[in-house]
């Protein structure tokens, strides 16, 4: 009970030290940022380590010797911090580009091309759907539009002049749609934030930030000094 | 005497902090006083929950982490109300991670269902944390031909012995690959979905959401869309959570921010309008 209680006070409190920067720019707001940059650096670093122990250490101790060869090819990596061998490092990771465009290029072919073009092949007519005749409509002509708008060889006039219009406002109602779903998912970033806020003893905390910030837009308004917004 | 400033000009002086300050009033009395605005249910938690129900009992499903804190709160309870569903349906859950925080999060979600993770008598029989697999998508073409290449758990167990892995000897023995990320969704398709015909299911975040439709239903059989997707799927599995409490907030803030968007608008246009009159 009581480690969960500091666990939400320290959360709480970091939370709020991020948030100041909404008034200003302070070393609360320092301190947290470079807190969270580290605690996820070392995280991701033990984990690493440890990945490499069970995977490595553990096998060669038990003498599959096999597991080093992965090992040693990986170690010139880090002739990446060296000015005159720093060439080295590019063999290792020239392997690793390799590997990964071959793994991903194939798959994706399919995937993002072929795959999606199949999708798009659609009936523009269908009595029993009307519904779903409108959906492939607006796709279809969507797909045809947002091409067009790209086509840049020939002067759009005519028939293709509406088409591109039509591709134009496709795209500009996905981008909508796009920052529509970012700004929404922001808000649930905040909105969890809130809800460990709203947790019993963060609320002195937050009783407490409220006052220091009460104090400081007096303090402000007295001398007359505008302070500096932050955005 | 100086002149008065229109309604145009004093809306493009508003503070940044005002408009936190209303944000934040907006976020914070509905989650104090909740209202308990109306939630409907969206086409692609609908399709993600009906396919769930659908598994015979037993099924193995994967269950893919790609969790960070930057995406928690929106994934978490997505993760939480899909794996008390998961339980309910007796499905086996094999859990991993393809980036580094994420088994983290897989333990936490056991923690918050099962009540227990690794200490649970079930742990090995009905659900398994494979913990961090490294090297992106090049170690999920290898998972993919060899799903038993884990020889050690999130917490340093073997693995060969555990009954729950001796039903896997193909990635098509997964009747369901679920993948909870704030990250694009087509290195699963490419790895797991086209190549093997393993069905995917995604709980992502809000940003993420245009990029899967492209992929629904045809390659992706569901996916949810953020805090919203989380909470819609705490209502179909009857466990209200922290999600379903978020919602009015969300609202709230929304309506907030149509609201400046037309007047910001509205106030843009009259400028125009007197300054063309003028």
């Amino acid at each position: 009970m009581i480690s969960e209680s500091v666990s939400i006070l320290i959360s709480a409190g970091l939370t709020l030290m991020a948030f100041s920067i909404l008034y200003r720019e302070n070393r609360a707001f320092r301190i947290a940022e470079y807190m969270y940059v580290g605690a996820g650096t070392g995280y991701g670093a033990v984990l690493s380590a440890k990945y490499v122990y069970d995977n490595v250490w553990i096998p060669v101790t038990k003498g599959e010797t096999v597991w080093l060869l992965p090992f040693l090819f990986s170690l010139p990596l880090y002739f990446y911090f060296s000015k005159r061998y720093s060439w080295i490092y590019r063999i290792p990771m020239a392997a690793i580009i390799g590997v990964g465009t071959g793994v991903i290029v194939a798959a994706d072919f399919k995937s993002r091309f072929t795959e999606q073009i199949r999708m798009t092949i659609l009936p523009l007519f269908t009595a029993k759907d009307l519904y779903g005749s409108f959906n492939n409509i607006i796709i279809v002509f969507g797909v045809l539009g947002a091409l067009m708008f790209f086509y840049f060889s020939r002067e759009p006039k005519g028939p293709i002049r509406v088409l591109t219009t039509y591709g134009k406002y496709i795209l500009m109602a996905s981008f909508g749609a796009a920052f529509g779903q970012s700004f929404m998912g922001r808000l649930s970033l905040v909105i969890g934030r809130f809800q460990t806020l709203f947790e019993w003893p963060a609320w002195i905390l937050v009783l407490t930030a409220f006052g220091i910030v009460a104090i400081s837009v007096m303090r402000d308004l007295s001398s007359k000094k505008k302070p500096r917004s932050s955005a | 005497m100086a002149k008065k400033d229109n309604l145009s000009e004093r809306l493009s002086k508003i503070d940044n902090r005002v408009i936190f300050l209303l944000l934040a009033i907006c976020l914070g009395l509905p989650l104090l006083i909740p209202i308990g605005l109306p939630l409907g249910i969206s086409t692609g938690t609908s399709s993600f929950y009906k396919y769930v129900e659908g598994l015979p009992s037993g099924s193995l499903v994967a269950c893919v982490y790609e969790i960070s804190a930057s995406v928690s709160p929106e994934v978490y309870p997505q993760a939480v109300a899909v794996t008390a569903h998961l339980k309910s349906r007796n499905l086996k859950i094999v859990a991993l991670g393809f980036s580094v925080t994420g088994p983290m999060f897989a333990d936490n979600a056991f923690r918050d269902v099962f009540g227990a993770s690794r200490e649970h008598e079930l742990y090995g029989k009905s659900f398994v944390n494979l913990g961090y697999i490294a090297g992106g998508e090049a170690a999920m073409k290898v998972f993919a031909t060899n799903p038993r290449m884990v020889e050690k758990d999130f917490y340093g167990r073997d693995t060969k012995d555990m009954q729950i892995l001796q039903e896997v000897s193909s990635p098509k023995d997964f009747k369901l690959m679920i993948v909870y990320s704030g990250d694009w969704m087509e290195p699963y398709v490419r790895q797991f979905g086209d190549p093997h015909g393993v069905p995917i299911a995604s709980g992502v975040t809000s940003t993420i959401v245009p990029r899967i439709m492209a992929f629904y239903p045809a390659k992706i059989k569901g996916y949810l869309t953020g805090l919203r997707g989380a909470a819609e799927y705490e209502l179909l599995v009857k466990r209200p959570g922290s999600a379903l409490g978020g919602m009015d907030a969300q609202s709230a803030a929304h309506l907030l921010i149509i609201g400046l968007v037309i007047a910001g608008n509205a106030g843009y246009l009259v400028g125009r309008f007197r300054r063309k009159e003028a």
